[in-house]
């Protein structure tokens, strides 16, 4: 079959939850890529006291700097590889391919990135802030007690494609 | 093992919508629902019942077209038609498409289909401006050489959630 399914990830989100969706949806020989958004924002501060302190002009800080962010976005990738290994095993047995791509910046450039190669077959996110549609069949699935947890989100899908 | 995929649908969203993601989801051995809704509301009915003219023949010709639209047959050879192109491009043998017209709340009816354990997924049109899927949809026109056309998203929910 092919083709690949962007799963985008928040940091609230939990795999567990996201998995099954995907176990849906996924066809074998699909290849899974959880985008995990790495939030910089700890070291853009060092950055931003980094440019204001004048070390500008000092060459060293550069290479420091690097190291630092290096070992954030090391440890991040190891979190983000065993959440993502939880998660293979289940899916593995049906032929999927999963990797994660752990990116810096705005998704929409990533998923742009992605759009190019042109075998995108889904987009997976949370849908947040949506309930409000949704509250019917939340409610109707709570009352047949089919939610013993708290409510989590539907999914959204987005397909590339256009109307058949 | 549910094998179900229920899909309600309101008046006037189109089946080429949702065909591409059943294309991709659907496998042999499943049974997709459309759930449509029969489309009488009570102050509708009272009002197209209010046949007021002055000829008999007028009279008895918006007679008949009132028993048509509520004929629950026409409606559901209406919702039939409607699914026809779903038939036409999901033709597999082992995939069973149905349409359920219903009267009830969608809740209700749902409720009965989720009571038997047999509902793999439920796939409905997302009707929200979160920023996120602008912004996806965005792209996505984008690298679909700015096409208009482009899918609206859908939302999915499982029945079993959170068990």
């Amino acid at each position: 079959m092919g083709g690949q399914i962007l799963v985008a990830l928040k940091d609230d989100d939990r795999l567990e939850q996201i998995i099954p969706y995907i176990e849906r949806i996924a066809q074998p020989g699909t290849r899974v890529v959880y985008l995990i958004h790495h939030s910089v924002t700890g070291d853009f501060k060092v950055g931003q006291d980094w440019w204001l302190s004048g070390e500008f002009f000092e060459e060293p800080s550069s290479v420091q700097r690097k190291i630092e962010r290096d070992s954030v976005e090391d440890e991040q990738a190891r979190l983000s590889q065993h959440k993502v290994f939880l998660a293979q095993e289940a899916l593995r047995k049906k032929g999927v391919e999963m990797v994660a791509d752990v990116y810096t910046g705005r998704l929409k450039k990533v998923v742009e990135r992605y759009m190019r190669k042109g075998d995108v077959k889904f987009i997976l996110t949370r849908a947040r802030g949506i309930l409000h549609n949704m509250g019917f069949l939340q409610e109707t699935l709570s009352l047949l007690g089919l939610f013993k947890r708290p409510i989590p989100s539907p999914m959204v899908l987005v397909h590339p494609g256009n109307l058949v | 093992m549910p094998n179900q995929i229920l899909v309600p649908m309101k008046r006037g969203e189109r089946m080429e919508e949702i065909i591409p993601y059943l294309k991709q989801i659907v496998r042999e051995g499943m049974r997709v629902v459309f759930l449509i809704p029969y489309p009488v509301k009570l102050w509708v009915y009272l009002r197209d019942h209010w046949v007021a003219t002055e000829s008999v023949r007028e009279a008895v010709l918006s007679g008949g077209k009132i028993m048509d639209q509520y004929s629950w047959e026409v409606q559901r050879e209406l919702a039939e038609q409607k699914i026809s192109l779903a038939r036409q491009i999901l033709q597999n043998p082992g995939v069973e498409l149905a349409v359920d017209v219903y009267t009830r709340s969608l809740r209700r009816v749902i409720e009965d289909y989720t009571a038997t354990g047999d509902v793999y997924l439920i796939m409905m049109r997302a009707r929200s401006g979160l920023r996120i899927i602008k912004s996806l949809c965005e792209t996505m026109a984008l690298f679909g050489f700015f096409r208009q056309s482009t899918l609206p998203p859908v939302l999915l929910l499982r029945p079993d959630q959170g068990t």
